[in-house]
Order: structure tokens, then sequence, then C-alpha cells
């Protein structure tokens, strides 16, 4: 506007001269000016454009948020409050009982340099965290360190009187601490982890991804109430014959889950590091055991479904039977022909042999293969072993398995071929998690129904007649199979140590539990008469264990009356041939 | 016309920034709220894990037994404690006819029944 051929004069629209009046004055720019007015007004108006258009995308952006946001809290917001999760899931029991969880914890630490007064500030933390001395701390606060450990882990309480106390030099570090609330309880099933949370034993370290990886807590099918009942009752077993271990499962034969699983000695998970390594052992699912006369279960229930034998069959048990140089013997000979309801109340090692004699070595590894004997476990735990299987697996192996001797299984493998006896003849797999009552359970047929049934009125006349009378309660209508077998020591089998066992189900008219007790090298006491069999040892652990967790589990004691037709009429022609073998017996002499 | 555009414009142009600013700082205020609220829920949460796991340490069964026993003298129920409610025997009063005179004499509920009762 101020180059040198620019002019600038009043002019009216027409372009005549106007006259200075009050009128309004125009101004017309001409030349130059008038350019770089235009150019300015171009680039307002580009700009002016370039600005509506970015607040429209603005406010168009506000509308669409406000009328059609999903309400979502935006990323940026969830990032600015870290610390939402806790590292580490809970586990909880069937009912939501917490087994393991993590909390905050805070850890004191001190600057001593920074400490005014070590005398006072050490009397006044011994005075607030226990376990701590006087001495230790003034020592620590003495230092000539720029850091030391006071005390890890302080209970909130122990947290707030240290920050009450107000002295300087002293700060927390934050963490996290796996506690186990439970202690001892279930400490083999849940395990442990280290200081990093990281598992190290149990349900621990077999889920240690998930726990890692998800908040939801993880559900194990184990009732904290049934594991108590069986982890006491194994303790005052082990107490009452001075055992040194036992272990014991409680399994629903309807969908394998297992509601408890014990092996004593325990520990506490919440002090693993000073557990001993036989604490840490898990008898139930690490353990490998020759499980003795409980395997009958599985020679008898083979020999009645494949036809080999029937119920009304029987062998001779005078004799022993000699196989090259073993002979096999019956603990408590009869002497006599017995049935197959007898060969299994009696508990004959004899008639047992022979039925594996009629079965076959081929057919009874199919078998025991079929009811998941000769593998591992499919449980979810990491502490599961290989069974021991005889190799070469000659005939002489085929008649000691068939009364549980020449091969070593775990309890919890033993527990589920049971329930695949009892529960209409499908083995269904164990675990340890929660099972969804929808979903459709894929078991694999073992033995008949029929067979199943069979073989439930036979374990229940073990009780009401034979070895394992000791395991009765009245109503409950238990039904099993003692074990007694000699512990393997250097290759050899050692005469003062067994393993005494029972395995049972109940109630026998409608299976629906499972639990198998096992003492470890019990010994005789007065009561017992010396014995330390699985009818003096662990039947009367059943009958406690039963006992207790049936009302628990919401089964009602039935009235008598409740046996079954086939349970009544084996009894009684079971207690006819014994009152005239006995009749015999007293003729003879 | 072209006299209010520019006008207009600039008041527009104001009251937007002006507008945008103000919800950027409410923004700011509310994301500072919800930052606070996380971090309380995450206290809260914090102290409930802390508590549940309490409320669990102190209701384990053995201790629970164990005070149960020792405070109450209870005992483990057998099986011939236990009976289905329908086998349980009417109460004395539910087997008085409602027409009964509960005043008249010889209407008591027995010696036994109060037994039952008691």
């Amino acid at each position: 506007m101020t180059g040198a051929n620019s002019r600038t004069r009043k002019v009216n629209r027409r372009g005549a001269p106007r006259l200075p009046t009050r009128a309004r004055a125009e101004y017309l720019l001409t030349g130059d000016v008038a350019a770089a007015l235009e150019t300015g007004r171009t680039r307002l108006l580009v700009a002016g454009v370039i600005f509506a258009l970015a607040f429209a995308v603005v406010g168009g952006r506000l509308v669409d948020l406000a009328l059609w946001g999903d309400g979502a809290v935006p990323r940026v917001a969830q990032s600015s409050a870290p610390g939402l999760g806790h590292g580490r899931a809970d586990i909880v029991d069937r009912h939501g009982v917490v087994l393991a969880t993590s909390v905050p914890t805070a850890s004191l630490y001190a600057d001593p340099n920074m400490i005014r007064d070590p005398a006072e500030t050490a009397a006044a933390l011994a005075e607030i965290l226990s376990g701590e001395s006087y001495d230790e701390i003034f020592g620590k606060l003495s230092s000539d360190r720029d850091f030391v450990w006071i005390k890890r882990n302080l209970t909130p309480r122990d947290q707030h009187a240290v920050n009450s106390l107000g002295f300087p030099g002293l700060d927390f570090r934050h963490g996290v601490q796996r506690i186990y609330p439970n202690r001892n309880l279930a400490a083999h099933v849940v395990g442990f982890s280290n200081i990093d949370t990281k598992g190290l034993a149990g349900i621990e370290r077999a889920f240690d991804k998930t726990l890692k990886t998800s908040d939801a807590p993880l559900r194990l099918s184990l009732d904290v109430r049934v594991q108590h009942v069986l982890t006491e009752e194994l303790a005052a077993a082990m107490q009452t014959f001075d055992a040194v271990g036992a272990a014991g499962v409680v399994l629903d034969v309807r969908n394998g889950e297992t509601l408890a699983m014990a092996s004593l000695p325990d520990f506490d998970p919440n002090q693993a590091r000073v557990a001993s390594a036989d604490q840490r052992f898990n008898r139930a699912s690490l353990g490998l055991y020759e499980m003795g006369s409980v395997f009958k279960i599985f020679t008898t229930a083979q020999a009645l479904d494949s036809g080999a034998v029937k119920l009304n069959d029987g062998f001779d048990t005078s004799k022993p039977i000699r196989v090259a140089r073993y002979t096999i013997n019956d603990y408590k000979p009869k002497n006599r022909r017995l049935s197959i309801p007898e060969i299994f109340i009696y508990s004959s090692n004899i008639g047992t042999a022979h039925m594996a004699m009629e079965i076959g070595t081929r057919a009874q590894q199919d078998f025991l293969s079929g009811l998941g004997l000769t593998r591992e476990t499919g449980i979810e735990l990491g502490e599961v072993s290989p069974p021991l299987l005889p190799s070469p697996w000659r005939e002489i192996n085929t008649l000691t398995i068939s009364y549980g001797h020449g091969i070593a299984v775990s309890p919890i493998q033993v527990a589920s071929a049971v329930s695949a006896i009892v529960n209409g003849g499908e083995l269904i797999a164990p675990t340890l998690l929660r099972r969804d009552p929808e979903e459709p359970l894929a078991g694999e047929r073992v033995i008949s129904e029929a067979t199943s049934r069979v073989m439930g009125d036979l374990m229940r006349l073990v009780v009401r007649q034979g070895t394992g009378r000791k395991a009765d309660s009245k109503g409950y209508l238990v039904g099993g199979k003692t074990g007694t077998s000699d512990k393997l020591v250097k290759g050899r089998y050692a005469r003062n140590k067994r393993m005494a066992s029972f395995v049972g189900a109940f109630p026998m008219n409608d299976p629906r539990y499972v639990v198998l007790i096992m003492v470890d090298e019990p010994k005789g006491t007065k009561e017992t008469h010396n014995y330390a069999t699985g009818g003096w040892v662990a039947a009367p652990a059943m009958r406690n264990v039963v006992e207790r967790i049936a009302p628990i589990l919401g089964i009602a004691p039935a009235a008598d009356g409740f046996e079954t037709e086939t349970s009544e009429r084996l009894l009684r022609r079971t207690l006819k041939r014994a009152q005239l073998a006995k009749a015999q017996r007293i003729a003879a002499n | 016309m072209r006299r209010f555009a520019i006008p207009l414009t600039v008041t527009v142009t104001l009251a937007i920034a002006v507008t945008l600013f103000h919800l950027k700082q409410q923004f700011g205020d509310m994301e500072k709220e919800l930052a606070q609220v996380n971090r309380t829920i995450v206290t809260h949460r914090e102290m409930i894990k802390v508590m549940r796991g309490e409320w669990t340490y102190l209701n384990r069964p053995a201790w629970i037994a164990e005070m149960a026993t020792k405070h109450l003298g209870m005992q483990h129920s057998g099986s011939a404690r236990l009976i289905h409610l329908n086998d349980l025997p009417p109460r004395a009063l539910d087997r008085i006819s409602p027409d009964t005179d509960l005043l008249a004499e010889g209407t008591r509920p027995a010696a036994s029944d109060q037994g039952e009762l008691q």
C-alpha cells in the first residue's frame, strides 16, 4: 500500500470524486495494494476453511462420542490407573474357599546413614516387629551401608505402626506375597510358589501360566471340609498305629472330581522351605505302591465280565499254587473249595490266582490298561509317577498281579479304577478341577453295567461279612476291599513293613463316592491283637471318614432294608456255606 | 453480510476455542478423578483380599472343630443322629385337634410329648 505507484483517493460507487460529507466514506484500492489485499483475503479464506474443517471434525467426533460412544473407559484413562490386577490369580475350592491368594505386602528397609538415633529406632522397631530382636536391628542400623532390609513382608498392622513412628531413614518396598490361609490343608494339591510367586509344586506349578495371566480364581474340585476330615482321620490312624505315613483320596464316581487328596506327613506351604523331602512327597499321586488284595476287585470284575467265571463257580483253595520257584498261599486259608464271592470276601490269593489263569496274561494287560493302571494318571499335577510294571510280563506276574503284587501304582490311579468298577462300568479321568455340570463326560466303558452292579454287591459283602467288617457304617452301605502288602526294601519284601489299605465306595445301592485309605508301615496294637492289616488299620478309618463326610455331601443314612436284593442273597448263601463248612470241620474232628 | 461474517467467525471461533479449552480442562479433571477412583478400587480390592485371607484363616476347619469341641462341647455326629425331616415325629401341639378347647382339662400334652419338644 505504500508503493511508489500506488494511490488512494476517496470516490463514490460510480467512480466520481465524492464530497467529504457526513455520508460514509468508501475507498477503492487499486494496483499493488489491491492485489496484496486480495492475496491476504484469499489466504484468510483458505485458513478459515481449514480451521472450519478441523473444528467440524472435532465437533463431529464430539457428537459421535456423545451419541454413539460405547461408554468404555479410554485406554489413556485405563493406563493412568496401574495395578488393578494382582499378578497371580487365587486358587479356591469347589465352594470358593480360598486355598491360595496373593496379598500386597510391604517390606521394611532402612538407610542407616539417615538414621539419627539407631538405639532409639531399634528399640521402637523391636517392640513392633515380632521375631526381630533389638540387637539384630541395632546392628543393621549401625552399619555403614546405604541399604539394609529390616523385615520382609510386614503385616498391614505392623506397617501402620512403623509408619506412625515417623522416623526418617525408614521406608517400604511394596510387593506381592503368596499366602495359603488353610496352611497344611491340601498342601500337596495346592503346592507352593517361591518369593517371586513362581509356582514350584502342585497346582501352583501345573497352572503357573494360567494363574499368572488370569484374574479369575482357579476353582478346584476339592472340598475343604472333606479334605479336613480325610486328613484328620489319616493322622489319627497314623498316630494309633505308629505309622510313618498315610495317604487318602475321595473321588466322585460320577464325574471323576477329586473331593479330597491327602498325604501325610504334610507341610505348611507358607513355610515350604523348611519342609523336609518326606513332608513334600505326595504319597497319593507320586508314590507307587503294591496295593495288595485291593487288586482282587479288578481281577474278579474282569473274570466275571469276560465270562471266564460265573458268580456260582468256585475254586479249590486248599492247596497252594506253585509256579517256577514261587508258591502262592492264602493269608488265612479256608482249606476248602470257595465260591467266587467267598474268594473275594475272604481275600483268597489262591482263588484269585485261579481266576487270573482263566483270564490269561494278554487279557489282564488289556483290562488293566483300560482301567488306566498301566500308564501315568492324567491328573493335573506335576507330581505323578508312571506305574512300575513287570517286564517281561510272565505268567507268574499275571498270577501275582491278580492279587496286587508285582505291580506298583499310585493311590489316585487305584481310586479312579475302582470308580470305574462301581459307577456302572465307565472310566472317567480323575480331575482336580471343578467340572462344568453341563459339560458332557466322555467315559470309556471297561465293564458292563450288570458286572458293575455285581461288583458293588460283592464289595458290600466284604464289609458285611468279609475282611472289611470294621468299615461298616450304619446307614451308609459302605462297600470295599481291604489290602495288605509287604513293602519292598532293597528289592526284597520286608516282613515287618507293610502297607495297609482299604478302598471302598458308598452308598452301595447307588454308589456316589470312592474313598481310599492307605497307611504306610503301621504297627499292630494290643487292641488289634498285633495285627496291622488293612482290615484292622484302614477299614476303621474308612468308617470314620464316611460317617463324617456323608452328611456334608448330602448323603442321608439309609434305613434298614435298603440293601440290594443280590447283596442279601449273596450274604445268605455265603453264611450258609460258612455254616456248612464249619459243621463239616467239626464232624471231621 | 460481509460486515457480520468476520465478527461472527471470530466470535464462533472464540466460543469453540473456549468451549474446547473448557472441555479439555474438564476431561483432565475427570481423568484425575478416574485415576483416583481406580486407585481407591485397587486399595479396596487389596483390603478385601487381605480380609478374605484372614477370614479363611480364622475359618479353617481344624480351628473351627477345635473351638467347637473346646467351648461348645460338640462332637462328630454319627449316622444314628441323622434322620430325614419327614421321619420326625409330629410335634405335640400338632396332634391336638383345632377344635379342642386348649383350656379344658386333660388336653395338655403328655409328659412324654413334652420331653420330645425339649
